[in-house]
């Protein structure tokens, strides 16, 4: 237990606001990161803390994880601190980025709130994305609970700037039990936390012209094994490093931690072995078998790399049966890797033998109570009672199913083509016009009851501008279509196992290959085709629908496969921001809007930078056909619709952009969706027009029509740009004004310019 | 109960509701002002406004530490935010024989509720009147109802959080609050059914290792109509007055819930309503209607009545 007083103060914060805590009064010089559930919060709580001028990270937010990992590289060559945090598909993404900081020798404190991988996708806890980095170089320190996420934020400087180690750190610990899982913590105060982690002295930097270094050269053999025994007499350093660093900060605070943690190990026959959150939960079934006679005890580590093996073969010097639980499997090894190295250091000690049971417990989040903790000892006390065979590797908490399989729950009538096919678009090319399309509409009350390719009782937020467009374009779409959702507000709210919305055919991939992922399917159809083994009947039209978010993180491989153009439609739903994640800034939000990471505060004024203009760079890319549309103007937006189809069938790959009311971080009533967006449209922050085949056309031109009002009169409509209204702020958005004025000037130059 | 816990508290709610913010201050005040120990926590789908939020709370005292981090399953005390929640059994499983459910009800419903003690408030309409959330509402009928909390704390704690946003914002805080300790209403209930068990929580999923497609492939496309979001709604809902429909179609186009009902006759078009069963109350059909007949409502037993299915009992 922690002493109260030794002048720390009392708080009642989660991991990750304890992560950012400590990351504020250690000052890092920066920060690189992009936002994942569940670490998204700490760069947001900085950007809060930041704005009301609490530290000055420079806080840098990258377009995806692996750019984050290349900005905290390169930054940490250049002498500073440098912190990250991210989890799962974040940490995977920056995986290549990892053995280089390490075998280059550029300490970082990277944070990784635990979170499954994907394949299904999956947000909650388990430890498959930490154990895909036990090869990386890198120290990983376990946190268990939210205090042990400041102490180890601390101590993972200190161990990582050792002269001796000088190796990046990561600190883990679970997401959601305990990165948001607020509780009693005691913090240091900013003086001591100074005075405890020092200054860095880094041994060369990239920022010293009068020692100019060669840092990543081309190293062949015989020279990579000894970069690489250098990592291993590191690793060696830090396992006398840290113990020594941990009896320094028991003196400081009155806590002290241990590579290998025991609880009632003196006399415990049967053991459990886990990591973080559930070694927690373990103790309290120790407590419980203990009343009931079963000596049990826990052991947790606080080091997997190194992995502290001399120690743990001394905490089980005793025991007589060893459950290792692990939460991530590695597939076909027979065991998780925890349990195969517990296993590997248990072999050394020959005097003993321990039968061992290895477990797979808690995959994607799954609860990890105190009941399973007692039934892996009642497991362990079965097996060496010889009485019943207990399998020496299993799983905890799988389920059957009901055999043989029950029909299938209520669903959707099927969706038959023609049904949802009615030609409310007829498409014609016109020669008076240099072939462009001219598109006719049914009335819109005509449309009305056709069917929709997506089903109701979907998860989005009352009011979602994402449906209502999506709903407007696919109704116009003739045929059987085949979708990919990048990872999303759509895709999520629309695919929560075991439910569909979809009532075509979907695919999911990862966030940055979606457009990738797809061409690869459009170019198997027609290989197939081809090949005569898929009919050559209705050809189905394949559409990708991502958020602007999925435009940053995915925006090489849609470029890469708009230049082999190939034949599918991208969609993107603009809404300004990273909303599945909750809130933070895209490239797309515009400059002076306010998101979770582009705060308003006495330091901070929102985003700092103008917004991304994708439809401009799919219009670079020479596709047939680019467009922009908004659900206000739904003729337009369903003509568009068609002519993608008839280009993405014949010709090659289409791109269009709605611009799309996220009503709960615009901060805007539910109902308020369209005059919100036309006032976007009428002050030409969002033009309405089309690229074919090489020549803008402006569809709606609210100057011509004399409806042109100022970009302030949109700011007032939005919760989130509230704060430009104010008088300070008008030369501001003077500029804001003078940048939307010379996108637009440049527009209607390409709209009158017979060759632009 | 775990080692040195004395309460254990669960919110059951929907995003949107401020159940998370309301357990978050309330574990916060044990805490910092109350000197004792606690964890809280919230489960949910994603961040997305109507998907279920449970919050939990444990409190003990600071001798030994809090180690358990799955959720509440024998809740002390029980706050349901929202009456379309009564109706999972989850929602009331494991509340303890001598624990206390507080239930945000209108006044004239009847639910059907568990013997025990039950404390009944309207926060909706307090939240309405206050032109507040009925988080703070249902945080003074909780502390009227758990002798361990310290009210007049709590309301500080209140004015504290809110009064960094502006003083009008923490007054009306401070007087829902105050509102929801005098007007929410306890009696012992002798009549209703027992609570659940906590095993009533631990739904099985529906596929299994043996049955689920490989992959975790869905095979059947649209499941999603088995959902049922109305309890997303905030106390409003779209009204059809078919008199003034001109079946224009402008409504439809508009509504992200994808729940107006339509059907063609000969060559012109009918919209026959709204399946209420989707409709999360964003009242965009109303702000289109060009003429008029969509209009908002109060919530009542007329929803049940106007709904129109999109599908027939048999596929549903």
């Amino acid at each position: 237990m922690t002493a109260p007083g030794r002048k720390q103060t009392l708080a009642f914060l989660s991991g990750n606001e304890l992560a950012a805590h400590a990351a504020s009064q250690i000052n890092y010089h920066l920060m690189g990161y992009y936002p994942i559930t569940p670490s998204t919060e700490v760069a947001e709580q900085l950007s809060r803390m930041k704005a009301q001028g609490q530290h000055t990270i420079a806080m840098v937010p990258a377009d995806g994880e692996h750019s984050a990992a290349g900005i905290c590289y390169g930054a940490s060559t250049g002498g500073g601190r440098v912190l990250n945090v991210t989890s799962s598909q974040g940490l995977l993404y920056s995986l290549e980025q990892l053995p280089v900081q390490s075998g280059t020798r550029f300490p970082m404190v990277l944070n990784v709130a635990a979170r499954a991988v994907n394949g299904p996708l999956n947000i909650r806890c388990d430890h498959s994305d930490l154990y895909f980095v036990l090869n990386a170089g890198w120290v990983i320190l376990l946190a268990k609970d939210p205090q042990a996420v400041y102490d180890m934020n601390l101590l993972a400087l200190r161990i990582g700037e050792h002269p001796k180690v000088r190796l990046p750190v990561m600190v883990a610990y679970d997401g959601f039990f305990t990165s948001h899982q607020k509780r009693r913590v005691w913090l240091l105060k900013d003086e001591a936390v100074r005075r405890f982690v020092g200054r860095p002295k880094p041994p060369l930097t990239a920022l010293d012209p009068d020692h100019p270094v060669t840092i990543g050269p081309y190293m062949n053999d015989p020279d990579l094994i000894n970069n690489k025994y250098q990592l291993k007499l590191a690793f060696d350093e830090a396992a006398k490093v840290i113990p020594a660093l941990f009896a320094k900060f028991a003196a400081l605070t009155g806590r002290r931690y241990q590579p290998v943690e025991r609880y009632r190990m003196d006399d415990a026959d049967v053991v459990l072995v886990l990591l973080n959150s559930a070694a927690e939960t373990a103790k309290e079934a120790a407590d419980r078998l203990r009343l009931k006679r079963r000596r049990v005890g826990v052991v947790n580590l606080t080091m997997l790399r190194p992995f502290p093996a001399d120690a743990l073969r001394a905490a089980l010097r005793r025991a007589k049966a060893v459950v290792i639980a692990d939460r991530a499997d590695s597939y076909g090894a027979g065991g998780g890797n925890l349990s195969l190295e517990v296993r590997a250091a248990l072999q050394g000690d020959t005097s003993h033998r321990v039968l061992c049971l290895s477990r797979i417990y808690g995959l994607g989040g799954k609860d990890f109570t105190v009941e399973d903790a007692e039934e892996l000892s009642e497991q362990a006390f079965l097996a060496l009672s010889h009485r019943t065979r207990v399998p020496s590797f299993d799983y905890l908490g799988h389920t059957p199913g009901v055999r043989p399989r029950k029909a299938a729950p209520p669903a959707a009538p099927p969706l038959a083509v023609d049904t949802v096919s009615r030609h409310h678009a007829q498409v014609v090319e016109d020669p008076a016009n240099s072939g462009r399309l001219r598109v006719t509409l049914d009335p819109l009350w005509a449309m009305a009851p056709t069917p929709h390719r997506i089903a109701p009782g979907h998860g989005a937020c009352p009011g979602c501008g994402a449906f209502t467009v999506l709903k407007q374009f696919f109704r116009i779409l003739d045929g059987p279509v085949v979708v990919l959702y990048q990872t999303g507000c759509a895709m999520v709210v629309t695919t929560g196992y075991p439910a569909t919305a979809h009532r075509v055919t979907y695919l999911h991939n990862l966030f940055q290959n979606g457009a990738s992922t797809l061409s690869g399917l459009v170019e198997m159809y027609h290989e197939r085709v081809r090949r005569g083994e898929l009919p050559a009947t209705e050809e189905p039209t394949f559409v990708m629908v991502s958020g602007d978010g999925g435009m940053d993180i995915g925006l090489g491989s849609a470029l890469g496969t708009a230049l082999r153009n190939a034949r599918m439609i991208l969609v993107e739903y603009d809404n300004e921001g990273y909303m599945n994640t909750g809130g933070q800034l895209s490239y797309a939000t515009p400059q002076g809007h306010q998101t979770s990471t582009s705060p308003i505060g006495p330091q901070s004024r929102g985003k700092t930078f103008p917004h991304k203009d994708t439809p401009q760079l799919f219009a670079a890319a020479n596709i047939p056909y680019v467009f922009t549309a908004v659900e206000g103007f739904p003729e337009d937006l369903m003509k568009k619709a068609a002519k993608a189809q008839w280009y993405a069938q014949r010709e090659g790959f289409v791109y269009g952009k709605f611009l799309s009311s996220c009503p709960l971080n615009w901060l805007t009533p539910d109902d308020s969706v369209e005059t919100v967006l036309q006032a976007a449209v009428d002050c030409c922050f969002f033009p309405l027009y089309e690229v074919e085949r090489g020549k803008t056309v402006i569809t709606y031109d609210p100057e011509a029509l004399g409806r042109r009002r100022p970009m302030s009169e949109w700011f007032a409509l939005m919760g989130k740009t509230k704060h430009l209204l104010a008088p300070d702020r008008r030369a501001f958005v003077e500029s804001l004004e003078q940048e939307t004025e010379r996108r637009w000037r440049r527009l209607k130059a390409k709209h009158t310019h017979p060759e632009l | 109960m775990a080692g040195p816990v004395c309460l254990e508290v669960r919110f059951e709610s929907i995003g949107g509701l401020g159940a998370h913010l309301a357990a978050q201050l309330l574990a916060e005040m044990f805490v910092l002002c109350q000197g004792l120990d606690a964890s809280q926590f919230s489960s949910y789908g994603s961040e997305k406004k109507g998907t279920p939020v449970r919050s939990f709370i444990r409190v003990a005292e600071t001798t030994a530490p809090i180690r358990v981090t799955s959720p509440v399953t024998q809740p002390h005390i029980l706050a349901v935010f929202h009456e379309a929640l009564l109706a999972r059994r989850a929602t009331l499983s494991g509340l303890r024989s001598d624990g206390v459910l507080i239930v945000n009800v209108p006044a004239a419903s009847t639910p059907v509720l568990p013997n025990g003690r039950v404390v009944r408030l309207d926060a909706m309409a307090i939240a309405v009147e206050e032109k507040t959330r009925i988080n703070t509402a249902m945080l003074g009928a909780v502390a009227k109802a758990c002798p361990l909390i310290d009210a007049d704390v709590l309301a500080e704690t209140l004015e504290h959080h809110f009064g960094r946003r502006s003083p009008a914002l923490a007054a009306s805080n401070v007087k829902t609050f105050w509102r929801g300790y005098r007007e929410s209403v306890e009696r012992i209930v002798t009549d209703g059914p027992a609570a659940p068990g906590p095993e009533a929580a631990l739904t099985p999923p529906r596929w299994g290792y043996r049955t689920a497609a490989l992959g975790g492939a869905i095979l059947e496309p649209g499941g999603t109509v088995a959902n049922d979001h109305s309890a997303s709604r905030q106390g409003f809902a779209p009204r059809l007055d078919r008199t003034r429909c001109t079946h224009c179609g402008v409504c439809d186009l508009v509504c992200p819930d994808y729940c107006l009902a339509w059907t063609r006759e000969g060559d012109s078009t009918r919209l026959l309503g709204i399946d209420y069963q989707y409709c999360k109350g964003c009242l965009r059909c109303v702000e289109s209607c060009p003429s008029g007949a969509l209009t908002t409502e109060r919530e009542g037993p007329w929803v049940r009545e106007a709904r129109v299915p999109l599908w027939p009992k048999e596929t549903v």
